[in-house]
C-alpha cells in the first residue's frame, strides 16, 4: 500500500471518509467499548483499505458519500470471504494431490492452510494469514500480496510445483532428492527446484520425455554449453525445453518459465564444479 | 505503513470532551466541575490513552466516570478533580489488561471496588490485580448469580 490517499491534497476528503468509516467498524466490531488497542485499530484500517481495493481505487472511491463507501466495504469484505473460501478449496486439493515424495514442512503447512478460511476474518485481520507456511516454494509469492490474495496465489504456485513432481516416478524423485538434499523429507526444503532443474536441463541435452537423471558427463556437456555465456542465451534455451515439461496445473507453463530464467541465472553464474549445486549428477545410471 | 492511519487516531485522543455535560452531571450531585479542571481531566485521558498505546472511537468515557463515581459517599469537592484523574488514569490501564469486558462493566466493577473494600482509595484500586476486577465484572454482569469475587487480600498481595 502507498499513502496517496493521505498525502494527497486531492484525496483528503477520503481520508476523512475513511476516518468516519474506521470510527464506524470499530463501534460495530468492538461494541460496548470506546477505546481499543492501537494494533487492533490498525488492523482494521488495513482491513478496510485492502477490502476496499486502495490505493488503486483511490480515484473513484474519492467522490462516492460515506454510506456508499460502506457499501463498497460490504461488498469488498464478502469478496474476501468468498476469496478464503476459494483458498479453502484449493488447500483441500492440495491435500489430496501431494508429491510421491514426503516432506515434513509441506504436510504440515498444507495441513494448516486447510484451516485457513476458519482463522481468516476479513473484517478485523484482513492483511493476517492466521496459518503456519513453513515450505518454501521455488517461485516466492510476491510480498505486495497478503490476507486470502497471499494464500492463493502459494496453494496455486504449490499445485503447479506438486503436480510437477507427480509426473514423474516416486522411485526416480526419491533418487534426485536424497542424493540432492540427503534427509530431505525431514527438512524445509523446496523439492520441486533440483527435480526441475534436472528435468529442464535433461529435455535441453536430449529431447523431450528424458529421464530426470543426468550423469556427470552430461553436467559437463552442460558448462560447455552455456559455461560463460549470457545468461539471455541459456535461458531461451532452457524456456524452449521446458516448454515439454508435463503440465497439468493451469500456469505451469508460465511457472516453468520463470524458473528456467532462474536457472540459465545460476547456471551461467558458477564454475563447472559449481554445477552440482545446481544440477542433481549420479555417478552412475544405476543409481536411479 | 503506521502513518496511513488516519491523523485523528495518530493522536491516540480523537474524541472531544463534553465540558458542559461533565459539568451538568457533577452537578446533580452538588459537585463543581471547573473548566480547569475538565481541561485536566482531558489531558489526562489523552495521556492515559497514548500510555496505554489505545486509540478512542467514540466519546464518553470520562463522563461515565462522573456519573458513576459521583454519587459515591467517598467522593468530596476537594479531592474531585485528583480522584477523577486517577480514576480516569486506572480505566485505561485496566481496560488492556481485562479484554473483553465492556467500558460499562468496567466501570461498573471498578465502583464496587471504591466503594467497597477501598473505602474511596484509588490507590487501593490501581492495587488490586485484572485478575479480580475482571471476577468482579464479570459476578455483577451475571446479575450476582456467582459468588462474589473474593478481593480481600488481593491489594496487599500486589
Amino acid at each position: 500500500m502507498n499513502d496517496i490517499y493521505v498525502n494527497s491534497a486531492g484525496a483528503g476528503a477520503l481520508s476523512e471518509k475513511l476516518a468516519a468509516l474506521l470510527s464506524r467498524r470499530l463501534a460495530l466490531y468492538f461494541s460496548g467499548s470506546t477505546s481499543v488497542r492501537r494494533e487492533a485499530a490498525e488492523s482494521v484500517f488495513y482491513s478496510i483499505c485492502l477490502c476496499l481495493g486502495l490505493p488503486d481505487s483511490a480515484g473513484v472511491l474519492s467522490g462516492i458519500s460515506l454510506p456508499e463507501l460502506e457499501a463498497h466495504l460490504d461488498s469488498g469484505i464478502r469478496r474476501f470471504e468468498e476469496k478464503a473460501r476459494m483458498a479453502g478449496t484449493l488447500a483441500e486439493y492440495a491435500a489430496c494431490h501431494m508429491p510421491p515424495v514426503q516432506n515434513a514442512s509441506m504436510s504440515s503447512t498444507v495441513k494448516s492452510l486447510k484451516d485457513f478460511p476458519h482463522r481468516y476474518n476479513p473484517r478485523l485481520a484482513a492483511v493476517d494469514i492466521p496459518c503456519s507456511i513453513d515450505y518454501q516454494l521455488a517461485v516466492p509469492v510476491p510480498e505486495a500480496l497478503s490476507g486470502a490474495d497471499y494464500v492463493i496465489s502459494y496453494l496455486k504456485r504449490l499445485c503447479i510445483e506438486n503436480s510437477f513432481l507427480s509426473t514423474y516416478p516416486a522411485g526416480d524423485v526419491d533418487a534426485l532428492l536424497s542424493l540432492h538434499i540427503p534427509g530431505y523429507p525431514g527438512l524445509v526444503v523446496n523439492l520441486f527446484e533440483p527435480v526441475f532443474a534436472n528435468a529442464a536441463v535433461s529435455a535441453l541435452l536430449k529431447g523431450p520425455g528424458a529421464s530426470i537423471a543426468l550423469s556427470v558427463r552430461d553436467a559437463a556437456v552442460l558448462w560447455s554449453r552455456f559455461g560463460k555465456k549470457p545468461a539471455d542465451y541459456a535461458a531461451r534455451a532452457l524456456r524452449a525445453a521446458a516448454e515439454g515439461l508435463p503440465a497439468v496445473f493451469p500456469g505451469c507453463r508460465e511457472y516453468y518459465s520463470i524458473c528456467a530464467g532462474n536457472l540459465a541465472k545460476r547456471i551461467c553464474a558458477v564454475r563447472p564444479a559449481g554445477l552440482t549445486g545446481i544440477i542433481t549428477a549420479f555417478q552412475s545410471r544405476s543409481a536411479l | 505503513m503506521k502513518e496511513l492511519l488516519p491523523a485523528s487516531f495518530l493522536n491516540s485522543a480523537a474524541m472531544a470532551l463534553d465540558l458542559d455535560r461533565c459539568a451538568a452531571e457533577a452537578e446533580k450531585y452538588g459537585l463543581t466541575i471547573t473548566p480547569h479542571a475538565s481541561e485536566r481531566i482531558n489531558r489526562t485521558r489523552t495521556d492515559a490513552l497514548k500510555a496505554n498505546g489505545r486509540v478512542e472511537f467514540a466519546p464518553g468515557v470520562p463522563e461515565k466516570l462522573i456519573s458513576a463515581f459521583c454519587p459515591s459517599p467517598y467522593i468530596n469537592q476537594a479531592e474531585l478533580e485528583d480522584t477523577l484523574c486517577s480514576l480516569c488514569e486506572l480505566f485505561y490501564y485496566f481496560k488492556n489488561e481485562c479484554p473483553g469486558i465492556t467500558d460499562d462493566e468496567l466501570i461498573h466493577g471498578m465502583c464496587l471496588i471504591f466503594d467497597g473494600p477501598a473505602n474511596g482509595s484509588a490507590e487501593y484500586l490501581a492495587g488490586i490485580s485484572p485478575e479480580a476486577l475482571r471476577r468482579v465484572c464479570i459476578s455483577e454482569s451475571a446479575g450476582g448469580l456467582l459468588p462474589d469475587a473474593d478481593i480481600s487480600g488481593d491489594a496487599c498481595n500486589e
